[in-house]
């Protein structure tokens, strides 16, 4: 289990997007928590994965509205 | 939006896992802003097609002007490491068995030119992708051709030897590397690329330089190495299984034609191709030297590809000869696009290779499935000389493999557009072929002529 941390530009889609990647990538996403303050959006997520979570990080980072990942734990 | 309205689908979401990016304008005044970043985005870094979505009312909305436009840098993507440069070039000097393992990544970085002048200078031996077939000419001696499922014998048997596996901006495809565990088993791996994200997804590099390709590849040429022995081996087994283009018997022996078509054609023709058997073949005989010139659709595999993409091309390259080759069960999947073929004047030339099967998926069946034939069979095609005609299209049928050589004569004197419908052995094979899961020294190298 991984615990991230995301900054995202608050557009439309941006956390369909970033879901999808991590489902389509091996991840499963056990619990999302999204706030959104201006054109800035936080994101904390808990997945589910068994292969390295710096493919996903990696991955997640080339989406257009992905500003930072951190992976906590 | 929001209310099912006529014609209403969700463009965003439906498109969002095969786009690099998607937009949804709903403020006229974004339309331009929008379309500027997206034009961007597209084109930028690893390039890929980016949809906006502009509701009706806001194509129908009046709006002041522009807005100023935001000042938008691309400064490309960066340079490598000096770090890494110098690990990676420390292991291709110590290397004995050092391969190139090119990919598509050369062409969209324009760094043809830079691979060359690297094998040039270190006399490192190559492979190439599908994708990246051209990086080198054809009859480059360095050059061992296509690796992977349908590759080489010489190109498949070198990656299995090679010590040192330089990948240039290649993905590790699964049709490239056969059973991955067991894909240049006794190789260390350098991997430069552009997108971090290729780096580590199929095999973990020892060495990984990220950044542009042309510099990286600059750095890399200045290496001294001593693989001498190691290129003399490789170009031997190039020699000695090349292909013969003897095949026996009557009937049109697609590979040849399609050698001595690109031959004729000359190197700027540009060929397009659709997906099976007859894709391959191109991939295999046709003569590139320059891998823009080769639109194929690779990872993707889609069918119904080549007319479309060699009208594009022909509007892009009015002068230049374009070469559509297509398979019967391809060609049927866009064929109405003769009629933008003929709206616009385009002199492109379309050869359909008819097997009256779905060869490949045929292919597949005889080998794995022992012939429990299902759903390959079209042998209730149209005739496709007529529908050419229907069009109002020149055309002509080729039946025989002494037809070959005036078919090609009369394909490349005719102006304008014009259809050549070619019909080919039905049980026709394409060779080698690694199995699936197989490693691909396991390749099946049943002879051509024996298919």
């Amino acid at each position: 289990m991984y615990r991230m941390k995301l900054e995202l530009s608050a557009v439309r889609g941006a956390l369909v997007r970033l879901l999808g990647v991590a489902e389509r990538r091996g991840f499963e996403p056990t619990s999302v928590v999204c706030t959104t303050i201006d054109a800035t959006m936080r994101v904390e997520m808990t997945v589910n994965g068994r292969v390295d979570v710096g493919l996903l990080v990696r991955q997640l980072l080339k989406l257009h509205d992905v500003r930072t990942v951190e992976v906590c734990s | 939006m929001g209310t099912d309205a006529f014609q209403e689908v969700d463009v965003l979401a439906m498109t969002m896992p095969v786009v690099k990016h998607g937009y949804l304008v709903t403020d006229p005044a974004e339309v331009g802003r929008v379309i500027r970043e997206a034009c961007r985005l597209a084109m930028s870094g690893r390039p890929g097609p980016v949809v906006v979505d502009i509701p009706k009312d806001v194509q129908l909305a009046e709006v002041d002007g522009p807005a100023p436009a935001p000042e938008l840098c691309d400064h490309g993507p960066g340079l490598p490491e000096p770090d890494a440069l110098s690990r990676a070039s420390a292991m291709l000097a110590a290397a004995e068995r050092p391969l190139v393992y090119a990919g598509g990544g050369v062409r969209i970085a324009n760094a043809r030119q830079s691979l060359r002048d690297f094998v040039d200078r270190t006399r490192v031996p190559a492979v190439l992708t599908l994708q990246a077939l051209g990086s080198l000419p054809a009859d480059h001696p360095a050059n061992l051709g296509m690796l992977g499922m349908h590759g080489l014998v010489a190109a498949n048997h070198a990656v299995q030897e090679c010590d040192l596996l330089l990948v240039v901006a290649a993905r590790f495809d699964d049709r490239v590397t056969g059973h991955l565990e067991r894909f240049a088993p006794n190789a260390k791996v350098v991997h430069l690329d552009v997108d971090p994200a290729e780096v580590g997804k199929r095999r973990s590099p020892d060495v990984a330089v990220l950044g542009e390709l042309n510099a990286s590849l600059r750095a890399l040429a200045e290496t001294q190495t001593d693989c001498e022995a190691w290129m003399a081996h490789c170009a031997a087994s190039k020699a000695r299984t090349a292909w013969a283009y003897d095949a026996p018997g009557d009937l049109v022996y697609a590979p040849r034609l399609l050698r001595d078509l690109s031959v004729a054609a000359g190197h700027d023709a540009v060929v397009a191709c659709d997906v099976g058997q007859h894709q391959m073949w191109v991939a295999q005989h046709w003569q590139l030297d320059d891998p823009r010139n080769h639109l194929s659709s690779g990872g993707l595999g889609a069918m119904g590809f080549g007319l479309p993409a060699a009208i594009g091309a022909q509007f892009a390259k009015p002068e230049t000869p374009v070469v559509a080759v297509c398979g019967d069960g391809s060609v049927m999947m866009n064929i109405q696009e003769l009629a933008t073929v003929v709206r616009y004047g385009l002199p492109l030339k379309l050869i359909v290779l008819d097997n009256q099967y779905l060869g490949m998926v045929r292919q597949w069946q005889e080998l794995f499935l022992e012939r429990r034939y299902s759903e390959v069979d079209l042998s209730d095609n149209p005739d496709f000389a007529k529908v050419a005609e229907a069009f109002g299209i020149p055309s002509f049928t080729v039946s025989a493999g002494d037809e070959e050589s005036g078919a090609i004569e009369r394909l490349l004197s005719t102006p304008g557009p014009v259809v050549v419908h070619v019909l080919v052995d039905p049980e026709a094979n394409v060779w080698p072929f690694v199995p699936p899961g197989a490693a691909n020294h396991e390749m099946i190298e049943e002879q051509p002529c024996t298919a």
